[in-house]
């Protein structure tokens, strides 16, 4: 019998306001003792819960990443990136060079399993790509709809206190707008993969749309 | 079950007929000859492993732990029989604007065009019938006759009514699901009472919402071609509800999963057809290998090296190499021999074989011709969800602009509605993660400021992805003898020792009109779609994105289909092609060449069915030549068998 | 359940009247559908990526009892009877125990993977061959021999008012393959007594083996690739062994290794309830996700029983609801404990298979609803686009 490590709960805890996931949803991956071992492992250990503190102070409780230092702005995406993926990704050079890391400042998938438990999927409502397979017909049916910022805020228990980033609701519902009001700049979506051995987190990302782009 | 066994225990063996390769094409016709007794030898160059479970989850968990998931990530590199893998090609700014190659290949390729061939496939058992989608449109007759009917590419010395009852065969061999009636509307099947073994799969969200918005408008492509678009199914090799009045209502039985019994017999919609569908109900050749008869020797790790002259213009014997490790350069060679060889180990392996081997010369047509569907993407963000990411890569396609019109001044084209989101033109849902949290990094390695976090990022991404609209626009690539494969054995060679080949690769005026009128018509779609356009094939930061060009003063860029065709074409003119229309070398009399490579041109349809067809109705006249090879010795047969020399 | 235990407290006994008959053919529904969350609890407690085989190896039989209670339901429909599923009574109260079986076997519970949850799952599918108390009079034994019984009812039944008075059911009723997909075995009409008794031979022979071997009958039945019974299937993960083609059935495997590794499981308290669940603070996420998964699995339930009345076409909404409740039970087995202690101890929740009389009423309402607004018809192509009966985790 393993109950899970007092560490792997509070690392759990800290990722929510990192993935706007609730602690029932990191668990049910089956993944928090891996990641906490796979940042471990890319960032140092002891660099990690320096890192975890500072980050439980730019939290308030939800995240404000202009309250962290560069770097730890960079490990912050990249734990969010695992999350969300799978993977750990490439990150920043000058974050890279900071760590002073020993490894290759390369994107790898952790294990095939921390692939189907990526939480982008969620998401948008569906499953991951080759695995968890919904049934026959299923890709027919209207996808569901998604929930509201606010509804996201409150499961993940982060709406006690207002932080200085605490988003702006609106109920827009426009195609440049999330639910939530966050506007959709193109700088917040992948560009063209102009060569197919680019990993991911090493992509160019959008620029104007041409109708946005020939107008300007 | 299927059994395999090494190329050295294979050496033993005496064979009627000797396959190279066990894809689609070779596996059909082992299994056929197989089960009129014939005595086969089925030489697969690369490894087996899929046909147990254990090997094919093996190869589920590489494409899942893959970061780059193209449509090789869930097979092995392997070194002893190296495959073209779409990770070989970079862009390279230094050429750009100097008339040099804006790309640079570091692969087993050798490419030496101006364009880059962009196209893979796999050397393992199984071949690219492993990582296919598993979409199976017929030609158009009209596809078959291009240089008389519109005056360019070549035509078939067959027509489409010649291939319709093995196009019919072969659906059922495949184990298509389809909607008969829409592909009549298409001209495509003309059989009044014909059914697919298995209804269509059932179409997409996106499909429908396609159809919702585009159903009967009118779009012109910058030629003037006014087309009204229409929103179709696509006939797939993969597993749906039977269909209960299928051949006389004996109905059709739905092959399952190769190695596990009773799994695969519905596609679940794990959406990942390209490169491995995980319960196997996308069809593979893994299924026809399963049906061998007992006459049928299946031999992996087995690699083809030359195929040897005998007397007169026959030939006697293919010479292969065995290996144990594909890590090792370490090899075996061996002979055997037979009465008929066939070679079908894809359009670009057929033609390595038949230039190292020396044979069927005489049109000097061997590796020319060479032939993809350049594909330019274009993705767009729609107003509403769409529900990406789920079922098969695409269910349906806009084929308005397949046929007829303006045909003669661009190629056409066939546009895919997929199913799968920016996943093949950004990297998403993957790289949209990394956008929306600023990741990465900028272009001098300083960490990015912004970037969104916690609710805000999931809602983001959620809005994001959930609205991707992508569309696959397939363009005709007609026969042109400049486009080749060729081999040099002193410099380009693989660990093995084998000849590399080396690809010259260019896009003609008439592909780039199609690619450019391709990309036009997308975008008027995407308007009448309500959707912002994201497309975009600009160089980035300097850097020309792969298989770019710019025509009529237009960025564009195409990707390869994996759609390797041309080579060692068929035709009647043993000057100028290489085989006949049963896909018989016209130089040697028991020399077969099968698959894409036989065919002179490839209209708007995914390849593989046609090829399929070919294969099966030359495994007739195979069967036919082999009983007339072993008629016992009399005055009669022997005056035959004179008559044919 | 609803008649399995009657039937087991009468005693050993052939069915002699068609009402028997059909009282019997409910039992069978019930004893099927009982092993499958127990099987569920097994498989789904395996830790991602680990004991592919075990995983596999469970799949494949929890598949195949769907297939027998499907089978059952035909042979339920072909003699005239009602199959009645959406029940809440239908789900046994675990530990449970095995109907129509020797009283010394232990009761059946749920258990996450490891040895103890594979002994029951070998006592379950164990042979009526290996049980030596097994005679007429000595009452009931296994659930071979009860299936035994049914086929002797039927046969005598026939024999005494002929086929037509056996087999009055109508055969739109009836589950076809096109309905039915992805299993083992292959599901079929039962229009009269050689189908009924095949199915019979199909569901004892997938679980205990064609007599005297470890094979099941799937290729002489199906031209399926030959394959293991459920008994033998089992063992070969409790002894980490795979079987030899020629070994015999009372013998251990004598094959290559197996790999099992018994610690990547998610250990649960096999009696856990949502009320339990309701009690702590930490526990709310549970209990939400606990109530969504019996509220999810009535649905199916409701979902089988139209399918099973009159409208087969109905599996197609079915299938993805069950692929919908592997996703809510897997993210249980993931998350501690809501009991602090039971955490502690190293204990995860589970999915507790309760269901109440209002959460089943609401399930048949939603049912019904959604089967009108899809509107599946009977040899259509499926389309699911207007279905949204599940998708409520």
């Amino acid at each position: 019998m393993r109950p899970i490590p007092e560490d792997t709960l509070r690392f759990v805890r800290l990722c929510v306001p990192l993935t706007g996931f609730a602690p029932f949803d990191l668990h049910a991956t089956g993944m928090a003792q891996l990641y906490l071992d796979t940042a471990r492992q890319q960032v140092g250990r002891y660099r990690l819960d320096t890192f975890l503190t500072e980050l439980t102070e730019a939290c308030t409780p939800l995240l404000d990443p202009s309250e962290l230092s560069e770097t730890d702005r960079e490990i912050a995406r990249a734990i969010t990136y695992l999350w969300y993926t799978g993977a750990w990704p490439k990150l920043a050079v000058d974050a890279h060079a900071d760590l002073r890391r020993e490894m290759a400042n390369t994107e790898f998938v952790v294990a095939p399993s921390t692939y189907v438990e990526g939480l982008v999927w969620r998401t948008f409502q569906s499953h991951p790509v080759g695995a968890k397979p919904p049934g026959f017909g299923t890709w027919g049916r209207e996808p569901a709809e998604l929930p509201p910022l606010t509804e996201i805020v409150q499961e993940c228990g982060l709406a006690e206190q207002t932080g200085g980033s605490r988003p702006e609701e609106e109920s827009t519902r426009g195609e440049r707008s999330v639910p939530g009001g966050t506007r959709i700049e193109p700088h917040m979506l992948p560009g063209p993969r102009v060569a197919r051995d680019v990993p991911p987190s090493a992509l160019p990302t959008a620029r104007a749309p041409r109708s946005e782009r020939n107008t300007a | 079950m299927i059994e395999t066994t090494t190329g050295a225990e294979a050496a033993r063996g005496s064979y009627d007929a000797v396959v190279v390769g066990a894809g689609w094409a070779g596996s059909l016709i082992a299994e056929k000859l197989g089960r009129r007794g014939w005595r086969v030898l089925v030489l697969e160059a690369g490894e087996a492993g899929t046909q147990t479970w254990s090997g094919y989850l093996d190869s589920v968990r590489t494409f899942h732990s893959a970061v780059a998931k193209v449509p090789n990530s869930a097979y092995r590199h392997n070194a002893a029989a190296p495959s073209p893998d779409v990770l070989d090609l970079s862009p390279d700014a230094s050429g750009s604007g100097e008339g040099r190659p804006e790309y640079t290949a570091d692969g087993y390729f050798v490419q030496k065009g101006k364009m880059p061939y962009g196209t893979d496939y796999v050397r393992a058992l199984g071949g690219a019938g492993m990582h296919w989608l598993g979409a199976v449109p017929r030609m158009h007759p009209d596809d078959f006759t291009t240089r008389s009917t519109y005056g360019y590419g070549r035509d078939w010395p067959i027509d489409a009514a010649d291939l319709e009852p093995y196009y019919e065969e072969a659906e059922k061999e495949l184990g298509v699901a389809g909607d008969a009636e829409g592909q009549r509307h298409l001209g495509v099947v003309s059989d009044s009472g014909y059914l697919y073994p298995m209804h269509r799969i059932p179409p997409s969200h996106i499909d429908k919402y396609c159809h919702e918005k585009l159903e009967g408008r009118e779009v012109t492509d910058p030629m003037g071609d006014k087309r009204e678009l229409h929103v179709r199914s696509l006939p797939q090799a993969r597993n749906s509800t039977p269909a209960p009045e299928y051949d006389k209502r004996k109905g059709y039985r739905p092959k399952g999963a190769v190695g596990l019994p009773n799994y695969g017999e519905r596609c679940v919609g794990n959406a990942s057809c390209v490169p491995i569908c995980p319960v196997q109900a996308k069809s593979t050749p893994l299924r026809v290998q399963d049906g061998f008869s007992d006459s049928v020797t299946l031999a992996a790790r087995s690699v083809a090296t030359r195929v040897l002259r005998g007397q007169d213009r026959r030939v006697r014997a293919v010479e292969y190499r065995s290996y144990n490790d594909p890590a090792s350069p370490t090899s075996e060679s061996h002979t055997v021999r037979a009465d008929i060889v066939v070679l079908a180990a894809h359009a670009i392996e057929n033609a390595r074989l038949l230039l190292a081997s020396e044979l069927a010369t005489t049109s000097g047509q061997v590796g020319r011709n060479l032939m993809d569907h350049p594909t330019t993407l274009a993705w767009a963000l729609a107003a509403d969800q769409v529900g990406p990411y789920r079922g098969p890569g695409h269910t349906s396609g806009v084929e308005d602009f397949r046929f007829g019109g303006k045909r003669r001044e661009r190629a056409p084209f066939r546009i895919e509605l997929s199913n799968w989101g920016w996943t093949w033109s950004t990297g998403a849902p993957m790289s949209n993660v990394a956008s929306a949290l600023a990741l990465g990094g900028k272009s001098d390695g300083g960490v990015k400021t912004g970037g969104v976090f916690g609710p805000q990022l999931r809602s983001l991404l959620g809005s994001t992805i959930g609205r991707q609209l992508q569309l696959q626009i397939a363009v005709e690539q007609s026969a042109d003898e400049n486009n080749r494969v060729t081999i040099d054995p002193r410099r380009y060679r693989d660990a093995m020792g084998n000849p590399r080949p080396i690809i010259h690769y260019d896009l003609g005026e008439h592909v780039r009109e199609g690619v450019y009128a391709a990309y036009e018509v997308s975008e008027r779609i995407f308007t009448e779609l309500g959707a912002t356009s994201y497309t975009d094939h600009e160089p980035v930061d300097g850097v020309p994105p792969l298989g770019h060009f710019v025509h009529r003063g237009t960025d564009l860029t195409y990707h390869g289909a994996g759609h390797g065709a041309g080579t060692h074409i068929m035709g009647t003119d043993p000057n100028d092609s290489v085989v006949d229309a049963d896909q018989r070398t016209h130089d040697h009399p028991n020399l077969y060449a099968v698959g894409c490579g036989s065919m002179p041109s490839v209209g708007t349809s995914n390849p593989t069915l046609t090829m399929c067809a070919l294969a099966l109705r030359s495994a007739e006249r195979i069967h036919r030549d082999l009983a007339a090879l072993s008629q016992p010795t009399n005055l009669r047969s022997r005056a035959n068998a004179e008559e044919k020399v | 359940m609803i008649n399995a235990n009657e039937v087991h407290d009468a005693g050993f006994k052939v069915p002699r009247t068609i009402q028997e008959l059909r009282t019997y053919l409910q039992a069978a529904l019930e004893v099927e559908h009982l092993t499958i969350p127990v099987y569920m609890t097994g498989m789904y407690t395996i830790r991602p990526g680990t004991n592919s085989t075990a995983y596999y190896t469970i799949r494949s039989v929890l598949l195949e009892e769907m297939l027998h209670m499907t089978m059952a339901a035909n042979l339920l429909n072909a003699v005239g009877g009602e199959p009645e599923v959406a029940h809440p009574e239908f789900i046994g109260k675990y530990p449970a125990q095995l109907p129509m079986s020797s009283t010394a076997l232990a009761p059946i519970g749920l258990r996450h993977f490891s040895r103890e949850a594979l002994n029951t799952f070998l006592a379950i599918e164990k042979p009526r061959a290996f049980h030596t108390d097994e005679k007429d009079g000595a009452g009931w034994t296994s659930i071979g021999q009860f299936y035994d019984t049914v086929g002797q009812g039927i046969r005598a039944l026939v024999e005494e008012q002929g086929e037509h008075e056996v087999f009055t059911g109508s055969r739109g009723k009836q589950v076809g393959p096109g309905d039915f997909y992805n299993s083992g075995g292959e599901v079929f009409h039962v229009t009269g007594l050689d189908t009924a008794l095949t199915a019979l031979e199909m569901i004892s022979e997938q679980g205990e083996g064609v007599h005297d071997s470890i094979w099941d009958s799937d290729d002489q039945l199906f031209g399926e690739e030959r394959q293991l019974a459920h008994y033998f299937r089992f063992n070969e993960i409790a002894e980490g062994r795979c079987y030899s083609p020629n070994d015999a059935p009372q013998r251990p495997p004598s094959g290559p290794m197996l790999d099992v590794t018994w610690e990547d499981t998610y250990p649960i308290k096999g009696d856990s309830t949502v009320a339990e669940y309701g009690k702590y603070q930490h526990g709310r996420a549970v209990h939400r996700k606990a109530v969504a998964f019996n509220e999810t699995y009535a649905t199916l339930l409701s979902c089988l029983e139209t399918a099973f009345r009159g409208a087969p076409q109905t599996m197609a909404m079915a299938v993805p609801i069950m692929l919908e409740l592997r996703d809510l039970a897997q993210q249980l087995y993931r998350n501690p404990h809501p009991n602090p202690a039971h955490a502690k101890d190293g204990y995860f929740a589970s999915a507790t298979f309760e269901i109440s009389t209002s959460q089943m009423e609401q399930a048949k309402q939603r049912v019904a609803d959604h089967v009108a607004a899809v509107g599946l018809e009977a040899g259509q192509p499926v389309d699911l686009s207007r279905d949204t009966v599940g998708s409520n985790g």
